[in-house]
C-alpha cells in the first residue's frame, strides 16, 4: 500500500527529523531502473540532515550522471540519501513512494530540471517512449492529448494483474470513475477496456487523485477495439480510457484485490 | 501464404527470440518474480500467436482491431521487446 507524502510536512525540518519524528525506522526508496523497480531501504539513523552537504552530493551526481557515469552518480545519490543500498547499474529515473526521503530529495530535484537523466519529471515514471505509437495503436480516432495543469482534482481508476508495479505491471492506463462505476461485472470491465484474458486476470484495483494544478501529460478516448490472437474472441472497447506520459506512484491513494 | 502474412510471422519469430532472451536473462539474475511470470507468459502468447497465423487461424483485421501487444506487453516491458509489439501491432492494424 502506498502513502501519500506530506510535502508540507517536510519544509521546516531535515528528513532526518521528520523521519525521527514519524516513528520511522526505516524508509524506502524505489530506484526504477529500465522499467525494473529496485527497493532499497535505508536506515534513519544513517540519514543526513545537512541539506547543503545533501545538494553537495547531489550536485556530484549529476555531474557523473552528465557525464554518462551512472555507477558513480547513483553512489553520490546514495550518499545524498544516506543509503546503503546496493549498487544500481542503469538506470533512467529515480522515485519515490512510500513514506520516504525522496520527498526532500523531490524538493531539491524539481530546482535542478535535468538532475537525473531521462527523468522528466521528479518522482515520476516515464512512459514517454513510444508515446505516439501507443496511442495510434490502442485508441479509436478522436482522441485528445492533454499537457499543462489540471483545472480540478482527477480521480482515476485501473484494473490491473496483482502485481507489483514495474515487475508485471505498470501506472500508463486508467479509466475515469464513472466509467469504473459503471461496470457491472469484471467480463464488462475486459469488454470495454479490451483487455485480454490471456494476459492474466486483473485481480486488484488502484485508486488515484491527481491534485488540481498538477502539471500532467495524457491522451483521453476511448479504448480500442481487440481481437484475441489465440482466440479470435473480440473486445469490443468503446470505453474511456486514460494513457499517461509520465505517472507518479505517490498518487495512488487505495488498491484493493478483486475476488 | 501471402508475403503479408509471412512478413508477419517473420516478424512474431524476431519477438519470440527476443522474449526468450529477456527470459533467459531475467532467470539467470533471479529477478522479480513478477517480471519472470510476464516474460514466460509473453514467450507462450506470442508462440501460441504464430502458430495460429501459420494456420491461418488468426483473426481477420476490421475496424481498426488490435492484436493488445503493445498495451500487454508494454505493460511490463520498456525495451526493444516493446518495440516489436508496437510493431506487430501496426502491421496487423495496417498491412494485412
Amino acid at each position: 500500500m502506498l502513502d501519500k507524502i506530506d510535502q508540507s510536512a517536510l519544509s521546516d525540518q531535515s528528513v532526518k527529523g521528520w523521519a525521527v519524528q514519524t516513528g520511522l525506522k526505516t524508509l524506502k526508496v524505489c530506484v526504477f531502473t529500465a522499467g525494473v523497480v529496485t527497493e532499497i531501504t535505508a536506515d534513519v539513523a544513517r540519514l543526513g540532515s545537512d541539506l547543503p552537504a545533501m545538494e553537495r552530493a547531489l550536485n556530484s551526481s549529476k555531474e557523473s550522471f552528465a557525464k554518462g557515469d551512472l555507477k558513480q552518480g547513483f553512489r553520490h545519490l546514495g550518499n545524498f540519501l544516506g543509503l546503503s543500498g546496493r549498487e544500481v547499474g542503469r538506470a533512467t529515473v529515480i522515485v519515490s513512494v512510500v513514506k520516504n526521503v525522496a520527498a526532500k530529495f523531490i524538493s531539491v530535484a524539481e530546482r535542478e530540471p535535468g538532475l537525473i537523466n531521462g527523468a522528466s519529471r521528479a518522482g515520476r515514471i516515464d512512459y514517454s517512449k513510444e508515446f505516439s505509437r501507443d496511442i495510434a495503436r490502442n485508441f479509436k480516432p478522436g482522441y485528445r492529448i492533454f499537457e499543462g495543469r489540471t483545472a480540478k482534482d482527477i480521480v482515476l481508476v485501473q484494473f490491473h494483474p496483482d502485481k507489483v508495479i514495474g515487475a508485471g505491471r505498470s501506472l500508463k492506463y486508467w479509466t475515469s470513475v464513472d466509467e469504473a462505476n459503471a461496470f457491472t461485472s469484471t467480463d464488462d470491465i475486459m469488454h470495454k477496456l479490451a483487455i485480454l484474458p490471456e494476459w492474466g486476470e486483473r485481480g486488484a484495483v488502484s485508486v488515484a487523485r491527481i491534485p488540481k494544478g498538477t502539471e500532467v501529460s495524457y491522451c483521453v478516448g476511448i479504448a480500442q477495439l481487440k481481437k484475441s490472437p489465440l482466440t479470435s474472441e473480440v473486445f469490443r472497447g468503446g470505453g474511456k480510457q486514460y494513457l499517461f506520459k509520465d505517472f507518479d506512484p505517490s498518487w495512488i491513494v487505495e488498491r484493493r484485490t478483486l475476488n | 501464404m501471402d508475403d503479408n502474412l509471412q512478413g508477419f510471422i517473420e516478424l512474431t519469430d524476431k519477438a519470440i527470440s527476443v522474449a526468450k532472451n529477456k527470459l533467459k536473462q531475467l532467470t539467470e539474475t533471479n529477478s522479480n518474480r513478477g517480471l519472470i511470470e510476464m516474460a514466460e507468459l509473453t514467450v507462450k502468447n506470442l508462440t501460441a500467436m504464430r502458430d495460429n497465423a501459420a494456420n491461418g487461424k488468426l483473426p481477420r483485421p476490421s475496424n481498426g482491431a488490435s492484436l493488445g501487444l503493445s498495451y500487454h506487453i508494454g505493460d511490463w516491458c520498456n525495451d526493444e521487446l516493446y518495440e516489436l509489439a508496437l510493431d506487430l501491432d501496426e502491421y496487423y492494424q495496417t498491412k494485412m
